[in-house]
């Protein structure tokens, strides 16, 4: 079947980006109207062996398979959209209560901002809140010890100096950012950059490079356990966000997409492709349609880093994390002559 | 470290070259050829290495308007000139709404949106938005809350657009962040507070981006703070320079503001200035000083409040200054948009900067050295001051607000205000609306604090002088006012003016509906009725070869075009 890009796949050299599209023959010769659709398609780079064969892989969507997975596409990108997409995962795992700090949070912090910091009933998530992440150690340790007497935070001066940092520390630890952590992990976060954009940045965005389908992970590491990350790599399906179904749709006449659907009504979806090109096509006029079985997050990490390229992957996360938000804090400064 | 084109390597093969490629139902043979638009099919073949939006230098700095609608005014002259020929005076009666968006943040839409390639970016309070500019249809859309504790505008979530550079788009929130989005998903890339230190500050307005930096400006000159134009390096979000509006002890101009009055001063820069690339200038409205009715606190002009800056945009350097209303006690501000004008003036090709000012006269200033040129009342009632003298210099009355209150004319609202002037270079006429209306002004004079409005009192309607709307074209060659369109309404609306190359201009009225005009004679040819007041400024745009014309009323967005 000519999809009309032949030559282009040649250009792209590396069998990572390059695209394998397999049909499996319904035995029915007459063309198949949109919605009667029995066809696979087969990223190799989504398949746990990284050369693919031709083979296919994967049952025989069947229609109803088919429109499920739009629908659960369409409600996970929703999840994905958010401004503030960090899942709510992971708190398994965080730092251990095996010190003084985790004990004197648990008895003066957690009743009201929550066992993880991230929030309770009388008081705000200060865990992965960004406000409370990107005050300065300086300025947590005045708040300790001044409180905050509009919101009804008390003072802990009285704790003294040496407890108020351990309870910094601490907290910086259920932010993500505690040394404690990460001293666990022995990975190079240098090579962990390269292991990112070698597999990651094509859909992950890291402090502005890379690519956009999947969630910008500049902060990710924030407020989650280096085990919690480990397992949203090794375990994408766990994850919000991890279940997006890659598209194919062929046209009557305007040739063939694939993409993410972004939108949809009663008389068009709108899909984007990777390079962020959003195309609205008319329902009437697809012939084809079909929904990658494999969702979009690779799901063979597991055996395609090893142990410590993962580690090193991680430690990169964290290093990311830790170094915030690239802009400057303004102050009343002059920075003008 | 890869570059930072990488992500562009793979999917190459579904062409591209277009943002929003339109599989409609109609064979591609039977759509017009637009420039930038395309359709699939001959995308593919085209174009596929082109870059899906990558709003660059020469989109931005194009003299003329076309298919796009990148920044706040189109283009950076502010001349709201759209290219654009399918919409005709002769066809005009046949426009009907193609399609209506409609927000659901709170705050009315007083966004102009940007259109490139077929997406049309919106903002409304912190909310971002890309639309398929074909049918309305959203695509992505980002939410952040609205901030609570603002004060006065800022507390009013309002946002005038989006920015774009590269493939990113910026916007202010209400409480003065610059949020760089991707333009593609809306995703998050960088945040900066730009003005946390006292929260009298907001921010309204759309940012500009020039040459890899982003302009942003802040609300609040109503509220003590003190004003300033900050440019920030469009990728990382690391601010380059501040231009304080208000000098500090010892600068240049400073004998007006004791004490730490420097501070509270306002001159803020809520509205997008225009560029000139070819002289790299900036120029850019400040607003009221501050407190606005006490003028006892900050004696002299008050610079650099109520005037029109020319900046150096690499250095945020104030390459020379004009004060439209030098002491301004008043509210008058300085910021409706400096419209940039290349022609014949007294027999010499010239470099003019045009501005309806909301003190009730328009200016002509050489925006190469600042000069005064000339100024013209339009406004019917001005009683501040009998004229502008030679040097374009106010000649004051002894109009002051009082204890008692005093008939101000102009009013508090403005002779025009923030809602866009448009130039039209065939008809050589510069359109706006104009409000002739008169306050009852009182001073009273008050300390500043943070959370507290800060206007040192307040003004009242006089029941007696009902004001009015007009539409004006200024002829610009003449120094007169060619033909003026009077509006029913009652005063409340805030929607702009925009012309196009068929000689058409398009405005809000003042009685709920979006309405075109003859550009030469000013009479009506199509009208159309929102519901609701409008308080947004209208822009043109081409997808898919056809030509859509797009206002903001109320909480929605409407596009027109023409029947296929």
């Amino acid at each position: 079947m000519d999809r009309g890009y032949g030559s282009q796949r040649q250009g792209h050299g590396g069998s990572r980006l390059q695209v394998i599209y397999e049909l499996e023959n319904t035995g029915d010769d007459q063309e198949i109207p949109f919605g009667a659709t029995r066809a696979i398609l087969r990223w190799p780079w989504l398949s746990s062996r990284r050369e693919s064969s031709g083979q296919a892989r994967g049952p025989v969507l069947a229609i109803s398979t088919v429109l499920r997975n739009v629908f659960a596409c369409i409600l996970s990108l929703g999840a994905m959209f958010g401004l503030t997409a960090h899942a709510q995962q992971g708190a398994e795992g965080d730092a251990k209560p095996d010190n003084v700090a985790a004990t004197m949070f648990a008895s003066d912090c957690a009743v009201c901002h929550g066992g993880d910091g991230r929030g309770g009933e009388r008081a705000p998530n200060i865990a992965t809140k960004r406000e409370t992440v990107n005050l300065s150690d300086a300025q947590l340790t005045a708040i300790l010890k001044k409180g905050v007497l509009a919101s009804g935070m008390p003072a802990f001066g009285a704790l003294g100096d040496e407890k108020i940092m351990q309870l910094v520390s601490y907290l910086r630890e259920l932010q993500g950012m505690g040394d404690s952590g990460q001293a666990r992990l022995t990975g190079d976060a240098g090579e962990g950059e390269k292991t990112f954009f070698d597999n990651c940045s094509r859909c992950h965005m890291i402090h502005g490079k890379g690519g956009f389908l999947g969630e910008d992970l500049s902060t990710y590491a924030r407020g989650r356990s280096a085990e919690a990350i480990r397992a949203a790599i090794l375990h994408p399906e766990d994850s919000p966000g991890g279940a997006d179904h890659i598209v194919d749709i062929q046209t009557t006449e305007a040739g063939s997409f694939r993409g993410l659907i972004r939108a949809r009504d009663n008389f068009t979806f709108v899909l984007q492709d990777e390079d962020g090109g959003y195309h609205s096509i008319a329902r009437n006029r697809i012939q084809k349609m079909i929904i990658n079985t494999q969702p979009l997050m690779p799901q063979d990490y597991g055996t395609k880093l090893d142990d410590k390229s993962l580690s090193n992957l991680i430690r990169y996360l964290q290093e990311s994390a830790r170094s915030g938000n690239p802009a400057p804090k303004t102050g009343q400064e002059d920075v003008d002559d | 470290m890869k570059p930072f084109v990488s992500r562009r390597m793979a999917w190459v093969l579904f062409g591209c070259g277009i943002l929003l490629a339109d599989v409609s139902g109609q064979k591609p043979s039977s759509r017009p050829k637009a420039s930038s638009v395309r359709t699939t099919s001959s995308a593919r073949s085209a174009s596929a290495t082109a870059p899906v939006l990558n709003v660059q230098k020469a989109k931005l700095e194009a003299r003329g308007i076309d298919a796009d609608w990148p920044s706040y005014n189109g283009d950076y002259t502010g001349r709201r000139f759209s290219s654009l020929s399918q919409i005709t005076p002769d066809n005009v009666q046949s426009l009907r709404a193609e399609w209506v968006f409609h927000s659901t943040s709170p705050g009315i839409l007083e966004a102009t949106p940007v259109v490139v390639n077929g997406v049309m970016y919106l903002t409304a309070s912190n909310d971002a938005y890309a639309l398929n500019a074909r049918n309305g249809e959203v695509l992505w859309h980002t939410s952040r809350p609205i901030s609570s504790g603002l004060v006065d505008d800022a507390s009013g979530h309002i946002s005038r657009g989006v920015a774009l550079w590269g493939d990113w788009l910026y916007m202010e929130t209400d409480n003065a962040h610059l949020l760089c989005l991707d333009a593609r998903s809306g995703r998050l890339i960088w945040d900066v507070a730009y003005a946390n230190w006292n929260k009298n500050y907001g921010a309204t307005s759309a940012p500009l981006a020039v040459r890899g930096k982003i302009l942003v400006g802040t609300s609040g000159g109503d509220d003590g703070v003190r004003g300033f134009l900050a440019a920030f390096d469009a990728l990382t979000g690391k601010m380059l320079w501040r231009r304080w509006t208000i000098p500090g002890p010892g600068e240049f101009g400073s004998a007006s503001w004791p004490g730490e009055s420097y501070l509270r001063g306002g001159g803020t820069t809520w509205m997008p200035g225009t560029y000139d690339p070819e002289l790299n200038t900036l120029y850019w409205g400040t607003g009221n000083a501050a407190p606005d009715y006490d003028g006892s606190v900050r004696p002299g002009d008050d610079l650099y409040t109520a005037c029109v800056l020319a900046i150096d945009p690499d250095t945020g350097k104030i390459k020379w200054h004009f004060q439209f209303t030098p002491h301004d006690v008043y509210d008058y501000d300085g910021v409706q948009t400096p419209v940039l004008v290349d022609a014949e003036y007294q027999g010499l090709p010239r470099k003019l900067l045009i501005e309806a000012n909301r003190n009730g006269f328009l200016y002509v200033l050489d925006r190469v050295s600042g000069k005064f040129l000339s100024a013209t009342r339009f406004a019917e009632r001005v009683n501040w001051a009998s004229g502008i003298d030679t040097n374009g210099r106010p000649i004051f009355s002894d109009v002051q607000p009082s204890e008692k209150g005093t008939l101000t004319c102009p009013g508090d609202a403005g002779a025009t205000n923030w809602y866009s002037p448009a130039y039209n270079e065939q008809t050589g006429y510069f359109y706006f609306l104009s409000l002739d209306q008169c306050t009852v002004n009182s001073v009273k004079p008050e300390s500043f604090e943070e959370g507290k409005e800060y206007y040192a009192t307040g003004t009242r309607e006089e029941p007696n002088t009902p004001g009015k709307k007009y539409l004006l074209a200024f002829n610009r060659s003449t120094n007169q006012l060619a033909w003026k369109y009077e509006q029913e309404g009652d005063t409340h609306s805030w929607g702009g003016v925009m012309t196009t190359a068929t000689g058409l201009v398009f405005f809000a009225d003042d009685a709920n509906s979006f309405e075109a005009v003859n550009g030469r004679t000013g009479q009506s040819l199509w009208h159309f009725n929102t519901g609701q007041t409008l308080h947004a400024s209208p822009m043109s745009y081409s997808a898919s070869g056809k030509q859509y014309v797009a206002i903001a009323s109320g909480d929605n967005l409407f596009s027109f075009a023409l029947p296929n």
